[in-house]
């Protein structure tokens, strides 16, 4: 039973009362036991650290419940450049219920933390409805911004010759590395002397990472130890060591085939297999409400500026997965539509629960066979 | 059906033309400014031109408004270029190297890309590539928005994985063991990993 050690060493550890304690009451995690099911109100806050841009999502108090979450808009991340020659892209918002700059609740317990890298042409919002799962049924989430893989990175690169801020580099060395160690001290310093004081156990990491960060999941669990529990959406991203690794993707994924997903699942020292059948690429983000494929045919077809090499493998990467476009990958789940995102959004929403719940907080039966229909466990 | 090009727009025909002409192979160009920055690149309208003297062809399309790619001015500057082939594994890499950077960086810093000097001409090289040539330019056309540079190989690299032996002891690359990847069209790439004999049909009549 090593989970209830760690707590209760991170008990000694911590050893100090919540910093807000003062004007919070006491109030308990009482979770649905549906993992699949919100719990409670979540806060969210952005912090800079060693000029890292990291979003923290937390349990909040039950009296946030009736304030406004405000929706999160992409139109900070659009770099002028690509403004100034497509003109506003008026992005639709993606919908939020996290309430900014809440308190965190006082649960009378410490929250296990998990952390989250985007992928290629993402950014640090990209997997809203996850993070405020995960925060929802009593995580600390924390996701920073990878520069070189951003979504602003890449939509300069449509352009030939490119526009100012085109950064394929992710493409080379992963970028993301340095960041998830930036965010992992972060909530060390904000454990020991921040408004995570008391609320966070360091001792309790867990790594996630869509695409290219589910990549960055499987390098950073060799590289830092406290990782307890890995898990890698759309990736075929595995550590060397043996640690509790959960890979995840959908098998109608036309970026990351899912048979090489397969092939790292065979060598994983120690982890289990989800299929999502017939989910594509962008199933476990909320980047198909951006709707990048539409504005790709409305904006680039009549150009003649565009990278016509580049093109067709970078819009994939923003619609792969999505409604409307239609799979590319030949297998029997796969004709005509991908699954609808609000069939595999409970899905993932329950997998990730009960996986980093069984290995983080040491509770419930981890990830099961036959919860859902059109899902394959090993 | 018959298709006129002067029916299509220029970014249709490159459409046709990459989704037709199949596989290509790819050239990761490595060149070097006159000041010395550093420029990788891939090019798949690329072929091999003659064994006596051995040379090659990649020919760098204009960006839409004119303008020269760095890899064409630079060859155009100094004279000489590297043509490396890919690895799969090297895929990420080629592919980051396609979006072209600002002149002043170099993508072999900015990828992470370890950098080979040529041995016989000053010009930049991909490690790691199961196939390699050095070229001296010899000729230069220009055709419409594209400039093709016909390079004489002054030394070729394989790389011990890639090695093999001819029938007189000779070398060549065992095209397996390079990990070749040809380039198709849309955002597509395809492996060589499939190799056939091509034997006269089993049935019917014989050839003549």
């Amino acid at each position: 039973m090593r989970v209830p050690m760690l707590m209760s060493i991170a008990v000694a550890c911590t050893g100090k009362e919540p910093a807000d304690s003062g004007g919070v009451p006491l109030e308990p995690l009482e979770l649905s036991g549906d993992p699949a099911a919100s719990g409670v109100p979540v806060g969210v806050r952005t912090i800079e650290r060693d000029g890292v841009t990291i979003e923290l999502w937390y349990p909040a108090p039950d009296s946030v419940a009736a304030e406004a979450a405000s929706p999160v808009d992409f139109a900070g991340f659009i770099p002028a450049s690509v403004t100034e020659t497509l003109g506003d892209l008026a992005l639709p918002v993606i919908g939020t219920t996290a309430v900014r700059d809440a308190p965190v609740r006082n649960a009378g317990e410490a929250f296990p933390a998990v952390v989250f890298s985007h992928g290629f042409g993402g950014t640090r919002l990209q997997s809203i409805d996850y993070a405020e799962h995960l925060a929802s049924r009593g995580y600390i989430v924390a996701a920073a911004d990878h520069p070189g893989r951003m979504l602003g990175d890449v939509l300069p690169c449509l352009f030939s010759p490119p526009l100012e801020g085109c950064d394929l580099t992710g493409f080379g060395a992963d970028p993301a590395l340095d960041d998830v160690a930036v965010v992992v001290d972060t909530l060390d310093v904000l454990a020991e002397d921040g408004f995570l004081s008391g609320f966070v156990d360091t001792e309790r990491l867990g790594m996630s990472g869509h695409s290219a960060g589910g990549n960055t999941t499987g390098a950073m669990g060799d590289i830092e130890p406290r990782f307890a529990a890995l898990l890698s959406m759309a990736a075929p991203g595995a550590p060397d060591r043996s640690v509790p690794t959960l890979l995840m993707d959908g098998t109608c994924d036309g970026v990351i085939p899912t048979e090489g997903v397969d092939e790292a699942f065979e060598a994983l020292p120690a982890g289990q297999r989800v299929r999502i059948l017939g989910a594509g690429h962008l199933a476990f983000s909320d980047l198909c409400t951006l709707e990048l494929g539409r504005l790709a045919d409305e904006l680039l077809a009549g150009r003649d500026d565009v990278n016509e090499a580049l093109l067709p493998q970078l819009v994939a990467l923003g619609t792969d997965g999505c409604p409307g476009v239609v799979p590319t990958v030949v297998r029997e789940e796969c004709v005509d539509a991908w699954l609808p995102l609000e069939t595999s959004e409970p899905i993932i929403r329950h997998m990730s629960t009960v996986f980093f719940d069984a290995h983080l907080k040491g509770t419930g039966p981890g990830v099961q066979a036959g919860v859902f229909s059109g899902v394959e466990v090993e | 059906m018959r298709i006129l090009p002067d029916d299509l727009r220029v970014k249709h025909i490159y459409q046709l033309m990459t989704s037709g002409l199949v596989p290509r192979p790819i050239a990761w160009a490595g060149t070097r400014s006159a000041d010395g920055i550093d420029n990788l690149a891939p090019f798949s309208y690329f072929m091999g031109v003659g064994s006596a003297p051995p040379s090659v062809a990649i020919s760098v399309v204009s960006h839409p408004d004119g303008r020269r790619k760095d890899t064409a001015s630079n060859i155009l500057e100094t004279e000489v270029f590297t043509v490396s082939l890919p690895s799969l594994e090297q895929g990420p890499e080629m592919v980051g190297s396609a979006a072209g950077l600002p002149p002043e960086q170099s993508e072999f810093d900015a990828l992470g890309i370890a950098l080979v000097e040529g041995d016989v001409v000053p010009a930049p090289r991909p490690g790691g590539a199961p196939f390699a040539m050095e070229c001296r330019l010899v000729q230069t056309v220009e055709v419409g928005h594209a400039t093709m540079f016909i390079g004489e190989v002054v030394c070729f690299h394989v790389a011990e994985a890639a090695l093999s032996t001819g029938r007189d002891g000779n070398p060549v690359v065992d095209t397996a063991g390079m990990q070749a990847v040809g380039r198709v069209g849309g955002p597509y790439y395809a492996p060589v990993e499939h190799l056939v004999r091509i034997m006269p049909k089993p049935t019917g009549k014989a050839g003549r």
